[in-house]
């Protein structure tokens, strides 16, 4: 019996043979083993990463995917903190909007800055909403970072009479109402968010 | 006292040059129409016109699951909601989904879930709305053929589709693809699907009465027939993307076009 291997950019259907598993190092979400050959577990183009020997599986529906992968950017509102992390609860995959299933994120103190974080509290308090990288995933639950310009919060409210706070400076925010100083780990375009969100 | 009519059905099945009822031969299957992407809100769709039958289905996944305590935490579920209309029948149809469509619902789930890969999304649900928009037998095995394909068209890693179809007994012949007045007048009705990633049965029900040998029989002449079903799958499948495809080269041939102006 002898099949033939598929070439790249190829379409192939759900369960089409692609190759032996000694050609191709096969993606777990799009492709599968069985018996020593690789076959297709969705229906798409087929990509060849020559460098990598990696075989993919891309479908239009890209855009619409709902499934969180490593290196996405969501954004989200903290649920609570505790002493080392916090707690996230994300709608938004790469800028777009899914209602109908929520994940649930996690920033532990060492992913939240470059510079020394002391306290979690210095950089995050209830209810802001911040923008964060998925780094990884422990069961159900995302590891999330902040590290960079573009992550952080970008939404924050007084402590202590609930206002939105106005930027002063780096990393330091005050409130208009009652002249409450504090402190958050900023993203770069704090209260100026590009993307249409609904707060 | 309930005034009880009982159903009339033709005595013979068969027509005098051989043929059924509706003018097929034995071993032929209604026509066939698939389509995949027919709703635009859904995650994936299908819809399938099999003889009289007209099916939707829709799938949503994977998703958050309501109620949360249906949830595993170390592997999604499957949910089927096969619902027939209350018009999709001769007498009104209660809305209410019955002993019938739940069991029926059932059936088709135990059906899929070999085929999914459901132990990469834990915590998570996958919904399939099957509505049987119009009814005329057979809808158990329509309904897991457009399911597959609706799950297909969702693109939910799968191991290869699933196809199904009934044989049956009727008059003393071996017969595919039992119509309604078929099922209800013949004798035997044996619907069967088939997981194509390894060529196995996943669903074998049966009712009526038959010999081993007849089932055997009707067991042999199954995989011919689901092949010719699964050609139709891959081909609806298929003929998606080929418009996509169109689509883009359309669009690129006018910006070509706009940029030499």
């Amino acid at each position: 019996m002898s099949k033939k291997s598929i070439i790249d950019q190829e379409f192939v259907l759900t369960g089409q043979y692609l190759g032996v598993i000694e050609e191709f190092l096969p993606s777990k979400n799009s492709t599968y083993i069985k018996n020593g050959e690789i076959y297709a577990s969705k229906t798409g183009i087929a990509c060849i990463d020559h460098k990598k020997r990696e075989v993919e599986i891309r479908d239009f529906n890209e855009s619409e995917r709902k499934v969180v992968i490593i290196g996405d950017i969501v954004i989200g509102d903290i649920l609570f903190v505790r002493k080392y992390s916090v707690g996230i609860l994300f709608y938004t995959i790469n800028e777009k909007m899914h209602f109908n299933s929520s994940y649930m994120g996690n920033i532990h103190v060492s992913e939240i800055s470059n510079r020394y974080v002391e306290k979690i509290q210095d950089a995050f308090q209830i209810t802001d909403i911040i923008r964060a990288k998925v780094i990884g995933k422990e069961f159900t639950e995302f590891k999330l970072s902040t590290v960079g310009k573009n992550l952080g919060v970008i939404h924050a409210d007084c402590i202590t009479c609930g206002t939105s706070l106005e930027k002063k400076g780096v990393d330091k925010l005050e409130c208009p109402m009652c002249g409450n100083i504090e402190n958050r780990k900023l993203s770069d375009d704090y209260r100026n968010v590009k993307t249409k969100l609904l707060l | 006292m309930p005034l009880i009519i009982k159903d009339e059905y033709p005595k013979k099945l068969f027509r005098e040059d051989g043929k059924r009822l509706d003018g097929r031969d034995k071993h032929e299957l209604r026509p066939i129409k698939m389509e995949v992407g027919v709703i635009k809100n859904a995650d994936g769709s299908a819809y399938l016109e099999w003889g009289n039958n007209k099916i939707f289905a829709a799938v949503y996944g994977p998703r958050d699951v309501h109620p949360h305590h249906l949830a595993k935490s170390d592997r999604g579920i499957l949910r089927i909601f096969y619902r027939m209309a209350t018009y999709s029948v001769f007498e009104r149809k209660r809305p209410a989904p019955g002993r019938r469509e739940k069991e029926i619902s059932m059936v088709i789930s135990d059906c899929l879930e070999p085929v999914l890969f459901l132990e990469l999304y834990p915590g998570t649900s996958f919904e399939v709305f099957i509505e049987v928009i119009d009814a005329d037998g057979g809808t158990r095995c329509a309904g897991t053929t457009v399911a597959a394909l609706a799950l297909a068209d969702a693109g939910i890693p799968m191991r290869s589709l699933v196809t199904s179809v009934a044989l049956g007994k009727i008059d003393g012949e071996i017969v595919v693809d039992l119509s309604g007045i078929e099922d209800k007048a013949g004798q035997a009705d044996l619907p069967c699907a088939i997981t194509w990633f390894n060529d196995q049965l996943s669903l074998l029900q049966f009712d009526g009465d038959m010999t081993l040998e007849e089932m055997n029989k009707c067991l042999d002449l199954a995989p011919d027939i689901l092949k010719r079903i699964y050609e139709m799958q891959l081909n609806a499948l298929k003929e998606k993307y080929l418009k996509i495809r169109e689509e883009v080269n359309k669009s690129e041939e006018i910006a070509t076009e706009g940029g030499e102006q």
